[in-house]
């Protein structure tokens, strides 16, 4: 909670209510087959990552995933990347900007990382969402991913026998200058839209869920003891002894981006997710995919009204 | 020349029977009233909601924001144009349509003449083979997606008792279109079958015994009697078929989600990600009234050479 509640004002924006659930995107790996390969450990940066991608995929077989089916998936994995190497969606989000900045150094950083890390990729990654990456992580196809939301599945022994060795930690950063670990944020929020008919009772509902008793410690350990991740720090802390992915997610949030606050945000993830896809699959290359998404995406802008 | 009401005789029948006037007049209320309800529907869940798609698709209208939605005229339209997606999807959705329709007529026509005989036995091998059409294709879908799965799937399984190494149906370009068409193959060619076999049996028994002392073959008898015979059948049920084949969404979404990349993404998913990912629900119906033009292009050709044939 305090890095929700800091974070807006931070970012000088107003605080209009607290998330009761947070969640960012994490690497998982598996502590014994990296052991076994001889790895030291996840990957701190993107080379790391396409290197034991390599290593574990000399065994024979290719055991990396990432959800990279077409639209809001790989357009998740390819903006991660692209802000861990010090891009993002626009120049600035302020009225007379928005001008997209994909078509960048980092952009192609991004998609460059992809091409590489494709080749070791286990084969349903090329399709696959979070229906297909959660079973392949549970059954043991895949044993490295590299960029994967946070939940608490891959610890408990009622969906995986490799609940004892999956582990977690934050996602790869860009090997540039500026280059962090940028992942997306997640997590429940509560929001009243500025055409919401009834404003009054939504904020007293608002403040009903995130006041002090919502966010109270016993309701926080039944909250844990569920499948939900608390957005207070102080219980992420606290329960991370039966949550294994607690540490990595109160590790990784301080740098965790959001997704644009813009209505048109599912549209862009979309239309950069599809260039994503036809890059990795081989039907386009990096130059051409990065000039038609920043191209797409200065569309939707314009037909939204942004550059009038 | 104008025509008056005593000309053609409904107030010359009013001045001879009165009574049996208002009886005619009480029997319209009637119909009306019992017409009603159903125009009422009628208008409600088709009329209204078409008109309202043709108007959504000349607005800019984001879900997200439909505060700001604005009137765009043809625009939505000509931006599809100069898609590359959406052509590709064009492709894409009459590729399906017409392999899947022809896999269907040829495998359906061929149980058809298959089941086309008298017998208990036929008749349980023609219960079960209609099953499929009966199942629901979200459950058929999720069916089809495990078992192309490419680890435990029964499909690979089968094919590595041949020694035929794996294949990954649903994350491969190459195959995941092949993998679609085959499920609906799979599950709409009992109905085309069933259809053509009522057709079958239509045919009058003197054609078939004058057949027999000729002494044609069976397979002669089929491609040279049964099947110009059944040409207007063929048509219409192919018609059938090829306007849910068009349309088809739900098989496709739960198999692929129109991946790998854009492999399988035909125009009815192209609508849904537009109008339900991206929430454009201008471009969306615009997506979705090409789809709709481009069913009534090919229906109405159908409709054509039916005509065509019974002239």
């Amino acid at each position: 909670m305090d890095l929700y509640r800091d974070k807006p004002a931070a970012e000088g924006g107003i605080l209009y209510g607290l998330p009761p659930d947070s969640n960012c995107q994490l690497q998982y790996y598996r502590i014994d087959i990296l052991d076994q390969a001889g790895i030291d450990g996840p990957a701190e940066t993107w080379d790391d990552a396409i290197e034991i991608a390599r290593t574990l995929a000399e065994s024979g077989v290719k055991q990396t995933g990432t959800t990279l089916r077409r639209g809001l998936f790989a357009g998740g994995v390819f903006i991660t990347i692209l802000r861990s190497y010090g891009g993002d969606w626009f120049d600035k989000m302020e009225p007379g900007a928005f001008n997209p900045t994909l078509n960048t150094e980092a952009g192609n950083s991004a998609l460059q990382v992809l091409i590489a890390l494709t080749p070791y990729l286990e084969d349903s990654a090329l399709n696959a969402g979070d229906d297909e990456s959660n079973p392949a992580m549970a059954n043991g196809t895949w044993t490295f991913a590299p960029v994967q939301w946070g939940g608490t599945t891959m610890n408990d022994p009622n969906f995986t026998e490799f609940y004892e060795v999956w582990g977690t930690t934050r996602v790869p950063k860009g090997n540039v200058e500026g280059g962090d670990h940028r992942p997306h944020m997640g997590g429940l929020g509560l929001i009243i839209p500025s055409y919401s008919h009834n404003k009054d009772a939504a904020w007293e509902f608002v403040k009903f869920c995130n006041s002090g008793n919502a966010q109270d410690p016993a309701i926080g350990k039944a909250w844990v003891e569920g499948t939900g991740q608390p957005a207070r720090a102080s219980l992420l802390k606290e329960y991370a002894p039966i949550r294994a992915h607690f540490a990595a997610l109160q590790e990784s949030l301080p740098t965790a981006v959001r997704y644009p606050a813009i209505p048109e945000s599912n549209a862009l993830y979309e239309a950069v997710g599809n260039e994503v896809a036809a890059v990795v699959l081989g039907e386009k290359d990096a130059e051409a995919a990065l000039t038609d998404m920043e191209a797409t995406v200065r569309q939707i802008m314009q037909d939204a009204g942004y550059y009038a | 020349m104008a025509t008056t009401a005593p000309e053609i005789g409904i107030g010359a029948a009013s001045q001879v029977n009165p009574a049996g006037a208002e009886q005619v007049r009480k029997e319209r209320r009637v119909a009306a009233m019992l017409l009603l309800p159903a125009l009422l529907f009628l208008l409600l869940m088709t009329i209204f909601p078409t008109i309202y798609s043709l108007w959504l698709s000349l607005q800019q209208y984001n879900l997200s924001r439909p505060d700001l939605a604005s009137f765009v005229g043809f625009r939505n339209y000509g931006q599809l144009l100069q898609d590359d997606l959406f052509w590709k999807s064009v492709r894409l959705t009459l590729t399906f349509s017409f392999v899947a329709l022809a896999l269907q007529m040829v495998i359906g026509f061929i149980v058809a003449s298959f089941f086309d005989r008298s017998g208990r036995a036929i008749g349980i091998w023609r219960t079960l083979f209609i099953i499929p059409v009966f199942t629901s294709p979200v459950a058929l879908g999720l069916t089809w997606r495990y078992m192309y799965q490419p680890g435990y799937g029964l499909i690979n399984y089968l094919l590595g008792l041949f020694g035929i190494p794996p294949v990954n149906w649903l994350a491969s370009p190459d195959w995941a279109m092949p993998a679609v068409i085959f499920a609906d193959v799979w599950q709409w060619t009992p109905f085309v079958a069933l259809i053509l076999l009522a057709g079958m049996q239509s045919i009058s028994p003197e054609i078939t015994e004058a057949a027999e002392l000729d002494g044609l073959s069976r397979p002669y008898y089929l491609w040279k009697i049964v099947l110009p015979l059944l040409l207007p059948v063929i048509t219409v049920v192919a018609l059938i078929r090829l306007i849910d084949a068009l349309k088809t969404f739900d098989l496709i979404y739960i198999i692929t989600r129109g991946g790998p990349g854009t492999a399988t993404y035909t125009l009815p998913l192209h609508a849904y990600a537009t109008g339900f990912n991206s929430f454009l629900m201008g471009q969306s119906a615009a997506i979705s009234w090409v789809l709709v033009i481009i069913v009534n292009i090919l229906a109405t050709i159908f409709l054509w050479l039916l005509a065509r044939g019974e002239q």
